[in-house]
């Protein structure tokens, strides 16, 4: 339960982070913190939530978001192979993969799509991204460290 | 008896003067708090009678705008500008969708002239391509001298740009530009722009003309929807669902 309203707060502020940083995302650090805890099935359903936002507010044709969630999934469950998940090297490596893979992502999708864009590969705004990503995460992972450490989780 | 009395009296006096001015003042003090909530509450209620007043004569002047014939025009409010990771193009997201009967490709303006056009429709908000996309592409005529082209967006804060423009052709600086009805989606006549900078280029064909949009899309707060009466034909582009 503690989760769930932890999960509603978050969306409800990363709405409003949103609002005020158009074209940033901030959802991608709770979710991988979620993942680092074990919170499998919490994350899968914040996941599919917060998907459906970005789809349904973005300009593009359905399924980025999807590829882009699946793409960082795979680089997280790979990652987690050879180094510790919650390590913080890894996390930021996750973070700025992440950043980078949000903005490529865009590009090509928008390029099959036949749309221009204004901002292509922006390195400010990779950076951008990347900051919010890692600051967000740092934020999120001592909350979750303080108030959900001792919470039954589902393991790997 | 005047010697009983007089200090009674004097004492009685002094007792309801000090009465009056001493103790009766917790009422007093109990009147300033509720004068102080009341004014406060005032104060809140004249922020809000502000507030709408001023949107009173922005509204008064989304009322003053006359749709040409054939075309009826319904107002939304600006909810958020590129919301969202995904906002690749240059997009505000209004309060209305297919719910209201908003659907794709349907102009966006306000009385300032034309913001953009519909671009992606959900139940209950649309996303508005702004006419500064990059993918923008609107057919106008100059008003006075008549010349036609197409006006594409450079990016948001950038100056529009005018394609398609003759070297010969009388354009000057200053012209508004007009929507010219052709493409089907807007109505003839609405303002998008006004030229602002004319150059004559040595290896193109046509004229480099910039100009200067005519709303302020960061504080646009309300919008007007137009609709055609199903006289004219619209055609989704290629990279529309």
């Amino acid at each position: 339960m503690k989760l769930f309203f932890f999960c509603i707060l978050y969306t409800l502020l990363g709405i409003w982070a949103q609002y005020f940083l158009p074209s940033m995302d901030f959802f991608v650090p709770a979710l991988v913190v979620m993942l680092q805890f074990g919170f499998f099935q919490a994350a899968a359903w914040a996941g599919l939530f917060w998907m459906l936002i970005h789809e349904g507010t973005g300009g593009l044709a359905f399924g980025t978001i999807i590829l882009f969630y699946a793409g960082l999934l795979v680089f997280f469950f790979l990652g987690g192979v050879f180094l510790e998940i919650s390590n913080i090297l890894f996390t930021m490596f996750l973070m700025l993969f992440a950043a980078v893979y949000k903005d490529w992502i865009i590009s090509v999708m928008a390029t099959l799509q036949g749309l221009y864009l204004s901002c292509q590969f922006c390195m400010i705004n990779i950076l951008l991204q990347a900051g919010i990503y890692i600051a967000a995460w740092f934020i999120t992972f001592t909350l979750f460290k303080k108030h959900f450490l001792n919470e039954p989780v589902q393991r790997k | 008896m005047g010697w009983v009395v007089k200090p009674g009296r004097l004492a009685h006096a002094r007792i309801a003067d000090f009465w009056d001015t001493y103790v009766r003042l917790v009422d007093v003090h109990k009147e300033n708090i509720a004068l102080s909530e009341e004014l406060d509450r005032l104060r809140l209620e004249l922020m809000e009678l502000s507030e709408k007043a001023a949107s009173v004569y922005r509204l008064e002047a989304l009322l003053d705008f006359s749709s040409p014939a054939g075309w009826s025009t319904s107002g939304a409010r600006v909810v958020a500008h590129n919301f969202g990771p995904l906002s690749a193009v240059n997009s505000l997201i209004i309060d209305k969708g297919k719910f209201q009967g908003v659907t794709a490709n349907m102009p966006v303006v306000c009385p300032d002239g034309v913001l953009g056009r519909t671009y992606k429709s959900g139940l209950n908000f649309t996303s508005v391509l702004l006419l500064t996309d990059l993918n923008s592409r609107i057919p106008v005529i100059s008003s006075r001298t008549r010349v036609s082209g197409i006006i594409s967006g450079q990016g948001y804060h950038k100056t529009l740009s005018m394609q398609y423009v003759h070297l010969n052709s009388e354009l000057e600086e200053g012209e508004m530009l007009l929507t010219s009805g052709l493409a089907g989606i807007y109505p003839k006549g609405l303002p998008v722009a006004r030229v602002s900078n004319i150059v004559r280029s040595e290896i193109s064909l046509f004229l480099v003309v910039e100009a200067e949009t005519l709303v302020d899309f960061k504080n646009r707060e309300e919008v007007l929807i137009m609709k055609n009466s199903g006289k004219i034909k619209t055609q989704k582009l290629d990279f529309e669902e």
